[in-house]
């Protein structure tokens, strides 16, 4: 062993990147006086259109049916990270999907998958498999949190949350069902590591609905920044092709009365599906 | 629900670690203090939503989902010897570490950052990550592997 080896230690690391400086705990400190100064904010209700408020009843009271309609992955790239996001996706190379995979009580749909300058989008709708009478609570989401709302405001869910929201656990309990954790997470690409992004959301019709980006190759994947205009282009590692598969892991955990998964008790799989591109799709490169 | 005066006493106590673990996302100390500042706005917005004894995990994957989000807007990496050259490190860094630790993949950094670093549980990091508990655990074992090669060969070529 070395004498660098031996200084390896927890303490040794976090002297990497040593203390915060004076402008990060200043801006944490004007942060906390600014939240917990402020006054509270009266949450606005959106408007909703009588047309729009009865499709939202008829949707909660229809608790088998799960056919809502999810935005286009551009679409929620869009609301994600902004218009040129959406821009760009819509014209990248779209391929044909809506292939499903149940695992335990859920289902599993590749709803939409699009390749764009090398790196490929999608999204997964989670939903109860036919039949089973469970309630899909999110990662990172309480049990104690309102059912089908999105504390995260990720920009595509709904983060407005009325004062008379029901909880998972409430909905759970409503219906006799059981709670379920889901998860679905590309395992990168081709073996090759390589970057992977995921945000996900419950929506009011029992879905939870996962969009990802996978980056591919590491080796070949590149930024950069003009420097004179500011503008910014990027390329995954993922080359075009009429066909791509992805290696999804997907997995159901019983969520207990303390409202953690049980991860003893899940069941897991990897889904190795293959996408090919629309006929009417064009090069988008 | 996490009271007021627990939020802030959490988020002053876990500052630090804040701080190393987003600066070792998105490299720059302008870039942290703002991913940082947004996810506490978002984790204040929803505060009367989580546990309290979930806080600490919650926040952590807003700031890294917020560090993520800035690397994906304006992807540009800063490559860790400018860094005091920005005015933006106060405390003498051990840039030869930082540097072995910046070159490990960020699928290995972040798990060793939030457990072997700062000894946040596996249970934690798992959920944090969302990664199966032994993925953390290998990935953590693979990140000091090869931390150490890293940091050995920096030593032998510096």
């Amino acid at each position: 062993m070395t004498q660098r080896d031996q200084h390896l230690t927890p303490e040794r690391l976090r002297r990497a990147y040593g203390d915060a400086p004076a402008s990060f705990n200043q801006g944490v400190e004007d942060t906390l006086l600014r939240l917990t100064t402020r006054e509270e904010q009266p949450k606005m209700k959106k408007k909703l259109s009588v047309a729009l408020a009865i499709a939202l009843i008829v949707t909660m009271l229809c608790t088998v049916a799960y056919a809502v309609t999810v935005l286009t992955t551009a679409q929620r790239f869009g609301a994600y990270y902004g218009e040129d996001a959406q821009t760009r996706l819509s014209a990248g190379q779209q391929m044909q999907v809506e292939q499903s995979h149940t695992v335990g009580d859920v289902t599993y749909t590749l709803q939409d998958v699009v390749w764009s300058e090398g790196i490929l989008y999608g999204t997964i709708v989670a939903a109860p498999k036919a039949g089973a009478n469970v309630v899909l609570l999110p990662e990172d989401f309480e049990q104690t949190g309102p059912f089908g709302y999105d504390p995260y405001n990720s920009g595509v869910g709904e983060a407005e949350v009325p004062a008379d929201a029901k909880s998972f656990r409430q909905v759970a309990e409503e219906r006799g069902a059981a709670l379920v954790m889901p998860r679905a997470i590309p395992e990168g690409y081709g073996g090759t590591g390589g970057d992977v992004g995921i945000f996900f959301e419950p929506h009011l019709d029992g879905t939870v609905v996962y969009s990802f980006e996978v980056w591919g190759d590491p080796e070949k994947s590149w930024q950069k920044e003009d420097p004179e205009t500011g503008k910014f282009t990027q390329f995954g590692g993922i080359d075009q092709a009429d066909a791509y598969t992805l290696d999804i892991y997907l997995s159901a955990a019983p969520v207990g009365e303390d409202g953690l998964p049980n991860y003893d008790a899940r069941i897991a799989e990897n889904w190795e599906v293959t996408v090919t591109a629309k006929p009417e799709a064009t090069k988008a490169e | 629900m996490v009271s007021e005066t627990s939020f802030v006493t959490q988020v002053r106590e876990k500052r630090e670690m804040l701080y190393r673990l987003s600066v070792s996302l998105v490299r720059s100390d302008a870039d942290a203090q703002d991913a940082v500042q947004q996810a506490l706005e978002k984790a204040w917005q929803h505060r009367d939503r989580v546990e309290e004894g979930a806080f600490v995990p919650y926040l952590t994957r807003i700031v890294i989902n917020e560090c993520k989000t800035q690397l994906r807007r304006k992807r540009r990496t800063i490559p860790s010897e400018n860094l005091e050259a920005l005015g933006g490190v106060s405390e003498q860094p051990d840039l030869a570490l930082r540097d072995a630790l910046d070159r490990l993949p960020e699928k290995l950094r972040t798990p060793l950052v939030l457990h072997y670093m700062e000894g946040m549980p596996l249970a934690d990091v798992s959920r944090v990550l969302r990664l199966p508990e032994s993925t953390v655990r290998s990935r953590v074992h693979r990140a000091r592997q090869a931390l150490r090669k890293a940091w050995q060969e920096g030593g032998e070529n510096g």
